[in-house]
């Protein structure tokens, strides 16, 4: 028999979960690569007005869902609009349990770069001048040593202590999760103000600073200028996972979910203005390019950037290991409320105990991230740049990442806007907002968001073809290009599919 | 980790052939005039500002005959890349004094940021509501 629907101790605990849920790898160094690409502060109104007329009403939309059914995503969503609905919410709770795997493969990875701060990882003044894997130079370099820890056996047993980690804080739901929000997300926001202030006080720092946010405004008219500030903005606050649904689900009925979403919104975006700064200045003063991935900024760039903060080499190693705490702690944040979601969506519509819940989970996901992290261990010579290893893995975030919770959020709003009804929404979250929701918030979800939102979609799609990955060098494995985006959705499809036709076990 | 190879290639090689290239000036300062030294004479260098960014402007210094060393005055400040046939490398140009739009840009973001999550967050904390009960949901959200 599954308990009776738990409670978030105190309004902050919930602030702090969903916060720490939205805030993740991507904002610490994702957000910098996208402000350089877009003309730095000219980035900044495309991005404002993202977080205003889309960010901010579809996370009260997502809020507004979980706070007034007391239900997960897709029972949420099932409950408003049926069994398409529910189609939907599965559909995106099948996404995110793909992007669940990979992401702890990552952090798994970001774990041996931490444990390695103590070791030979940052030396003061290495940076990494050789061509990956071809001919390793002698003398030790953050790349080298990414490159040379995941062709070890090494992240399988790191990927297995962040997997113990996440179910240890997911044990008793709720109540164990506002615990551990309450020391990593204070946590992440200190050591984010350690090192933007680091990076402040190097010299030229500051210029670094000016250099993110004095406006190069040619881009400003570009299309893909303000695609990138919307699709910025919808990953950063973890839309369209089902994750922010599943954690307010927790709260009582009458929770002003117009605050919440304002103050998660401001302070996710709060803290991709600290790490802007951070990494601008840091970046800056060594002449590194900040245009790049969240993989390629976490593993290879920042470390050369913090080799370079002092020829102490504790202190080097201490600014390194505070980084990949850093990183470590945000992914936790925000790999609980992954994990979170699929969670409560099973007890809701099978009555699971938590801990079945759990378990059926995080075995065939366990697996899963191994899978991401073990092409790259059983040959080494797939450890490289370019190789099948780290392209699988970039291929399916790819496709699962950048679609699906776009389309997840389209559908969310059409539903709501069309199905259930803007206005009823509305109304429900006016009955206890203090600040009151105008007309506004219904064009938006009804007519606004839906073109935007198919906009951004089709244009991707649109610029898919060759299909994604086909540029590297995959000899004999080209047909993955096509497979892995055919896999996912077939599956996600299934998935969703079976578990909308599973009966819905009755309280 | 679409560009892991462009990145790579980014970092890599420019530090490879970095030896290559040096400036007057390691820090130079933007609208003011550098030596930029060659390991090999050359008629072309192209300056790229804001590389492999959506908004890169490209420049490209020419001399009638090969030579090692170009006059070089940066018209933006940022992230530039410096490149020749046989190398290059990225600089950072410093600003010639604060950037006024930049600091206007810093302080509404700041203050947008900020000062709505300490809004947000008073509201958070303000007694609640005489009547906090949601007494519509049964109209609102049908068990269909």
């Amino acid at each position: 028999m599954s308990a009776p629907r738990q409670n978030w101790q105190s309004k902050l605990g919930f602030i702090l979960a969903a916060s720490g849920s939205a805030i993740g790898l991507g904002n610490i160094v994702f957000f910098s690569s996208n402000a350089y690409q877009y003309g730095g502060g000219a980035f900044y109104l495309p991005y404002f007005v993202a977080l205003f007329v889309m960010g901010m009403p579809i996370m009260m939309v997502e809020f507004g869902l979980g706070a007034l059914t007391q239900k997960s995503f897709p029972m949420a969503l099932s409950q408003l609009a049926g069994r398409r609905g529910e189609f939907v919410g599965w559909w995106s709770i099948g996404s995110a349990l793909f992007i669940t795997m990979y992401y702890i493969a990552i952090l798994g990875w970001a774990l041996g770069m931490m444990i390695g701060a103590f070791g030979s990882l940052f030396q003061p003044g290495a940076t990494a001048p050789f061509t990956p894997f071809a001919e390793p130079m002698p003398e030790p370099n953050a790349t080298v040593y990414f490159f040379s820890l995941i062709s070890t056996w090494n992240p399988l047993v790191y990927i297995i202590v962040i997997w113990l980690a996440n179910l240890f804080i997911l044990r008793q739901g709720a109540h164990t999760i506002e615990k551990a929000v309450r020391i990593f997300v204070p946590l992440m926001w200190l050591f984010m103000i350690i090192l933007a202030v680091r990076g402040l006080t190097l010299p030229g720092g500051f210029d670094g600073v000016m250099y993110l946010f004095t406006p190069a405004l040619d881009g400003i008219r570009e299309p893909s200028v303000w695609k990138g500030a919307f699709s910025q903005m919808f990953f950063s606050l973890s839309l369209g996972l089902g994750t922010m649904t599943a954690y307010a689900s927790y709260l009582p009925r009458d929770a002003d979910q117009v605050n919440n979403s304002m103050l998660v919104s401001f302070l996710n975006c709060s803290f991709e203005f600290l790490a802007g700064v951070a990494i601008f200045s840091l970046l800056f003063v060594f002449a590194l390019n900040p245009a790049g991935t969240t993989l390629s900024l976490s593993f290879f760039v920042i470390p050369q950037g913090i080799n370079e903060l002092s020829a102490v080499p504790w202190i080097v190693r201490l600014f390194g290991f505070l980084f990949y705490l850093l990183v470590v702690m945000a992914g936790i944040t925000s790999s609980i409320s992954l994990i979170e979601a699929p969670a409560s969506a099973l007890i809701d519509k099978f009555r699971f105990s938590r801990r079945k819940a759990l378990a059926l989970i995080a075995i065939p996901c366990v697996m899963g991230s191994c899978l991401f992290a073990l092409p790259q261990i059983i040959d080494p010579r797939l450890s490289g740049n370019g190789t099948l290893g780290l392209t699988l893995l970039d291929i399916t975030d790819h496709w699962v990442f950048n679609y699906s919770l776009l389309t997840v959020g389209l559908l969310e709003v059409l539903m709501i806007g069309w199905v259930f009804g803007a206005g009823k929404l509305r109304a429900a979250l006016n009955e206890n907002a203090k600040l009151k929701l105008g007309g506004w918030f219904e064009i938006l979800i009804r007519y606004f968001l839906p073109v935007i939102l198919l906009v951004v979609i089709v244009t991707s799609l649109a610029q898919e073809w060759p299909l994604y990955g086909t540029s590297y060098d995959m000899p004999g494995y080209s047909w993955l290009t096509m497979f892995i985006p055919i896999f996912w959705l077939a599956f996600t499809l299934f998935f969703a599919f079976y578990i909308t036709r599973s009966k819905t076990v009755d309280p | 980790m679409k560009w892991i190879a462009l990145l790579l290639n980014i970092i890599a090689l420019p530090l490879l052939a970095s030896a290559q290239i040096s400036l007057s000036d390691e820090q130079p300062t933007q609208g003011e005039a550098v030596a930029v030294t060659l390991g090999q004479p050359e008629r072309l260098l192209v300056v790229t500002y804001r590389p492999n960014s959506s908004v890169a402007m490209r420049d490209t210094l020419r001399a009638e005959q090969p030579t090692t060393v170009f006059r070089w005055t940066p018209r933006k400040p940022g992230i530039v890349s410096l490149s020749s046939s046989a190398a290059s490398r990225n600089v950072s140009v410093r600003f010639n004094g604060l950037s006024g739009s930049g600091i206007i840009v810093m302080g509404i973001a700041a203050t947008l940021l900020f000062g709505g999550a300490a809004f947000a967050f008073r509201l958070l904390f303000k007694d609640e509501a005489e009547d906090g009960t949601l007494d519509m949901e049964l109209d609102h959200f049908p068990d269909t």
